[in-house]
């Protein structure tokens, strides 16, 4: 029986000379040769793999064990490999991609607050006190940053070609900051099922130059149109808005109140009294969150 | 008197539905009549609604997924017709109102009434038949699990007729299911469904559990049970770890809507977010109880068919736990769009893909199952491989979709809808058709017929791809789930492509239904005599087909695993006992199909606000389980001589072995 040790382990291979100390790319370069010698060597030296020729049933039974073991070695590793690398990926994009995150530009975010109705969008813009329904008009180039809520029923908001949705939600507030690079019109849809009249809910997202941005904003102040919390109530009736609706003034309280659910004339959740009322119910500290300094769950 | 129902809760003015409704009613009468023209109903009650032997409980369970797979691929291509209508402006022939509760429908009928009882149906006939038992650890309760489930079935059906059904999607997120948004009937006929037949799985689970793990015959260790069984083990740990969230989720909308408190509601301190994370601690576990059996069976068709030993059984039984544990730990990929932070989504994005290591670790483990083994291309074949294909296309879309950063553009696409189909269909429905021809001989003495099972094979398989991959591309192009008409002549093609693939599918179905009753006509011809058809390596094919009723004539002892394959090689198998011994056996009882019955009278009061009547089905309900309990004549034996003369007959029609 020929010994594994001899035919395979001690290869003909280079011998490095013990006179000269080799530099480092001679080292690198006799590294090389001998793993192509060694991975060689099996093949073109006719190397006697006794342990893979088993004659009997122990041998036989080790061999298919060296054999299993590799094989569920590989499928267990490379996953292993493949779902590190994934996971850096995933970790790395999700911080960058989060939806809450301010964009870096040179120009001042525009602050867009957006209610869901149904089934319709009511964009407003708190600076410039005018709002808009089913309709959103963004200047190129400049972040948007959303604050966004419901005024039923979970929605999302979600603009495909400018990429992320995020959730609206009744009584809560999440956020999206989202960046126009090309000028055009996109369309704007809810992503969330929320019943009769959903597949109506589009809105069209118009990316403006500066000086088209600007004649939007005046056309829409000079509507005609004045957004009180009655108009609101009555934009607030389920039902579905096929052309777009400027309105020229909004009353700055409603984003608000929409959030703290007193648009209807109920108690607003953020307020005093309310607060007190529930920590006298609950006995402890106030359970509901203030949407003003909430924290999200990080 | 009838609470909210009255006769206006029919819609008499819909055609479709009245249409659906009239075939169904003499569809009912048909068959009636057919009992009552055969004299069948004593030998129906007797034999089948108060059975409590396993066998006939995993059957009865498979019938009620196969009909409610018809009625749920009815609801999938009106789905298909309506979007493919209604893509170019028009408004397509369902009004959102009808839409909205077809797809609702769809996702409660196709996961809890058709997967679940699939699954479910399969474990109950084949576990305690391979793990050396006589049934399962509580015969009675496996009765009631089943008729549970059946009474759900009913009542969502009955919703059809009379009121209607959720308009909420398969989940009735909060606060659109609340009173406040849908004050009809629909949503509480999904809560009641549910609740009843919920309550039958977790029995069922519990039941399982005791059954493997007290029942295993003598020698039967953790590690030389079948691979099915382990993955049933590992399932019905999910059912009781995860039902009891559905349960008190559903009950805490209950609540809601009934007694106006507020869990879920938009004032008065509820939070629907609470909702979303509660059905999806339950929701994303639940998928895995219907692809771990799944799983199980592959490995069983694979390993019989390559006449090969299951390669890498051990890693097999680690994968399955891995993903057991791991499948609790992933809920919140189903919302990663609701605001949490990026740490929050992207520990859930990464806990995600690593449940693909040890799912790829299976796909391996079959391949090297196959590599080398002489394998038959059976049908059942033909549907594992079918599988390892079309889930590994899925796997691999999900994993996408587990980014958080991906999510954010294909949440609630229809490239989303295309991946779960893609996994549940490519994964639960292969799996289900695979054990369904492979064990239909085991169940009813004849095996099926190859060709329609082959014809059926390729006809879900190619109707799959050009009914799904449609779908991820409109997803990729923005197109949202729950679409009742958009207005895209360029998405219009795809959806009709997507329709014409639904086609291709139906053709499959009327295949399996056309193969089985081609079958049962040929049935002499395909009449299997050794109980052993396909070269089995587990119990269940060391018995007799259809086994007897006891199944084992005298409790096998195994030696290890593949332990009836090791029987037959060294000469054991198939002999006969030289004396019998008498056996304890349970006696049939009707409280199931009692209680049953009481269950969904119970829930249609329920849903209908009539109290008088749900005080009195709740009274007749406790009175019944009462009365059972005082029941003594519970069990008995069945004489050896009778044991004798059943044995005698299998081994005189035994071919002689070539």
């Amino acid at each position: 029986m020929r010994s594994v040790a001899r035919s395979c382990l001690t290869p003909p291979g280079p011998r490095r000379s013990a006179r000269h100390a080799p530099s480092a790319r001679r080292w690198g370069r006799s590294a090389t040769s001998l793993a192509a010698v060694l991975a060689a060597a099996p093949a073109l030296g006719g190397c006697q793999w006794a342990l893979f020729d088993p004659a009997g049933p122990i041998a036989a039974e080790e061999k298919s064990l060296i054999i299993l073991a590799t094989c569920l070695m590989l499928v267990v590793v490379v996953p292993v490999i493949a779902m590190i690398l994934a996971g850096v990926v995933t970790w790395v994009s999700t911080h960058k991609l989060d939806p809450y995150r301010p964009i870096a530009a040179n120009a001042k975010p525009i602050e867009v607050e957006v209610v869901s109705l149904d089934w319709k969008w009511l964009f407003i813009y708190p600076d410039l006190k005018i709002a808009s329904v089913n309709e959103l008009a963004m200047p190129v180039g400049t972040p948007v940053h959303f604050r966004l809520t419901s005024a039923s029923v979970m929605n999302s908001f979600f603009i495909p070609r400018l990429g992320s949705q995020i959730y609206t939600m009744p009584g809560m507030e999440t956020q999206l900051s989202l960046l126009a690079s090309k000028p055009g019109d996109y369309p704007g849809l809810s992503a969330n099922y929320s019943g009769g009249g959903f597949s109506d809910m589009h809105f069209t997202a118009k990316a403006l130059n500066r000086a088209d941005f600007a004649r939007w904003v005046e056309t829409v102040r000079a509507s005609q149109g004045k957004l009180t919390l009655a108009a609101y109530r009555g934009l607030a009736q389920p039902g579905v808005t096929p052309k777009a609706i400027a309105f020229g003034d909004v009353d700055p309280a409603l984003y608000h109140d929409v959030l703290n659910k007193c648009a209807d004339g109920a108690l607003c959740t953020d307020s005093a009294t309310n607060i007190a009322m529930l920590k006298t119910m609950s006995g402890g500290p106030a359970p509901i969150c203030d949407p003003a300094k909430s924290k999200r769950f990080n | 008197m009838f609470g909210r129902l009255t006769l206006a809760a029919i819609p008499f003015d819909q055609p479709i539905i009245m249409g659906a409704l009239g075939f169904m009613v003499l569809c009912g009468l048909a068959v009636v009549a057919l009992i009552t023209r055969y004299k069948l109903w004593r030998w129906l009650w007797s034999d089948w609604l108060t059975s409590v032997d396993h066998k006939n409980i995993g059957i009865m369970y498979v019938m009620l997924a196969l009909v409610m797979l018809l009625r749920g691929f009815a609801d999938a291509l009106m789905m298909r017709s309506q979007q493919a209508m209604a893509s170019t402006g028009g408004a397509g022939y369902l009004p959102p109102e009808h839409f909205d509760q077809i797809f609702t429908a769809h996702g409660v009928i196709m996961i809890f009434f058709m997967a679940m009882p699939f699954v479910v149906g399969l474990m109950n006939l084949v576990v305690p038949l391979q793990i050396g038992a006589r049934d399962v650890a509580f015969p009675y309760l496996n009765s009631l699990s089943f008729w549970l489930t059946a009474a759900g079935a009913m009542l969502v059906n009955i919703s059809l007729g009379v009121g209607e059904f959720a308009r909420t999607g398969w989940l009735a997120y909060p606060p659109l299911s609340e009173l406040q948004y849908s004050p009809g009937v629909g949503v509480d006929y999904y809560l009641w469904s549910l609740q009843i037949s919920g309550i039958g799985t977790l029995l069922a689970g519990v039941n399982m559990i005791a059954t493997i793990l007290k029942m295993r015959a003598p020698g039967m260790t953790l590690m030389r049970m079948p691979i099915f069984t382990w993955t049933s083990l590992c399932t019905n740990m999910l059912i009781v770890a995860a039902f009891p969230i559905l349960t008190a989720t559903l009950a805490m909308l209950s609540l809601d809507r009934y007694l106006g408190l507020h869990f879920f509601t938009n004032d008065g301190g509820g939070n629907p977010m609470m909702y979303v994370n509660l059905i999806w601690a339950w929701g994303h576990p639940e998928v895995y109880i219907l692809i771990l059996p799944c799983f199980g069976i592959f490995s069983e068709v694979i390993s019989t068919f390559s006449s090969k030993r299951l390669f890498g059984y051990t890693s097999m039984v680690y994968a399955t736990i891995c993903i057991t544990v791991l499948s609790f730990l992933v809920w919140l990929h189903h919302f990663f769009t609701m605001g949490s932070g990026a740490n929050v989504n992207a520990f859930f994005g990464i806990t995600t893909m690593i449940i693909s290591i040890p799912t790829g670790a299976k796909i391996f483990n079959w391949l090297f199952t196959m590599y080398r083994g002489r394998v038959r291309f059976t049908t059942p074949v033909l549907w594992t491989l079918g599988f390892m294909v079309t889930f590994t296309i899925g796997g691999m879309t999900g994993v996408l979709m587990a980014v958080p950063g991906a999510d954010f553009v294909l949440h609630n696409s229809l490239f989303l809808i295309a991946h779960f189909h893609n996994v549940i269909i490519g994964g639960v429905v292969f799996g289900c058709m695979a054990g369904l021809n492979y064990w239909f001989p085991k169940a009813f003495g004849f095996r099926l017929d190859e060709r329609l099972g082959k014809v059926s094979f390729w006809c879900w398989f190619i109707g799959f791809f050009m009914a799904f991959m449609p779908l991820y591309a409109l997803g990729m192009m923005g197109m949202t789930r729950r679409m009742n008409h958009v207005d895209n002549p360029v998405w219009h093609a795809y959806l009709v492509v997507a329709m014409v693939g639904a086609a291709i599918i139906l053709c499959g179905i009327l295949a399996q239904i056309a193969q089985i009753v081609v079958s049962v006509r040929h049935r002499e011809a395909l009449r299997d005599a050794t109980g052993d058809p396909w070269g089995g390596r587990t119990l269940e094919w060391a018995v007799a087909s259809p086994p007897p009723f006891y199944n084992f004539a005298e409790t096998p002892v195994v030696e290890g695993r593949d332990s009836y394959w090791e029987a037959k090689l060294e000469g054991r198998a198939r002999r006969p006992q030289p004396v019998y011994r008498r056996i304890h056996m349970p006696r049939n009882t009707g409280t199931g199909v009692v209680l049953g019955g009481i269950a969904l009278v119970l829930g249609f009061a329920l849903v209908w606000h009539i109290w008088w009547l749900a005080a009195g089905a709740l009274l007749a309900a406790a009175a019944t389980a009462i009365t059972h309990t005082f029941n003594e004549n519970r069990d008995y034996y069945v004489s050896s001589r009778e044991v004798a003369r059943t044995e005698d007959a299998y081994f005189q029609n035994l071919p002689s072995e070539a």
